[in-house]
């Protein structure tokens, strides 16, 4: 199976890809909820380094 | 496509919950709002628990920074369910419809390349939230902290 990679939502393909790997909905429906729990948290993570960066510019301004 | 489960698999408390909404709003529970019921042990109240803390609990940001930060965030992933109903709560916070959609408005104009705002990486998005922030501080309304 292949990752969303950068991509923010999960498509039609990424379903049916699961569905044909034999999947139920069960653990369809798990993969999707820990592929967005990885882009929030890859988010949350940019927004913190994000926030670092804007707060160093302002002590540094 | 959707798991067909999550259109049917509820309990009797949710399917009774998804009826009424209908009844009175004359709308379908919105498929967002509804994943929150199936198997809540594994995601639901978890989801529940941890928005309720970020977007309500005691903040430096009001309700309203708040909304209008994940307004702009689900604006970036696409999610028309989401934009229209952080986007309402947030005018609803600040009492400004006009203010907000012209602050969300403006940062999308500001960004020099939209597309270099969606870069993950650091200093993509979120940054682009954070100077939303800053731009509206002084929309702030103290009744609209959370308590």
């Amino acid at each position: 199976m292949t990752t969303v990679g950068l991509r923010r939502m999960s498509t039609d393909g990424d379903i049916a890809a699961v569905k044909a790997a034999g999947f139920s909905d069960d653990q369809t429906f798990e993969l999707v909820v820990c592929a967005a729990v990885g882009e929030a948290t890859r988010q949350y993570q940019s927004g913190l380094a994000a926030l670092a960066a804007a707060a160093a510019d302002l002590e540094a301004g | 496509m959707r798991p067909a489960a999550l259109d049917c698999d509820y309990g009797l408390e949710p399917k009774v919950l998804f009826r009424l909404i209908r009844v009175f709003s004359g709308y379908p529970v919105p498929d967002a709002a509804k994943i929150t019921f199936y198997r809540p042990d594994f995601f639901g109240a978890q989801m529940k628990e941890l928005t309720h803390e970020a977007m309500r609990n005691p903040s430096a940001w009001s309700v309203g920074d708040r909304e209008l930060l994940a307004a702009y965030v689900a604006k970036l992933n696409t999610c028309p369910f989401c934009v229209g109903a952080h986007t309402a709560t947030a005018s609803r916070a600040y009492q400004d419809r006009e203010r907000v959609a012209a602050a969300l408005a403006e940062l999308e104009g500001c960004l020099p390349n939209p597309e270099a705002a969606r870069d993950p990486g650091p200093g993509g998005p979120l940054l682009g939230t954070f100077e939303l922030t800053t731009r509206l501080g002084s929309c702030d309304a103290p009744e609209s902290r959370g308590s």
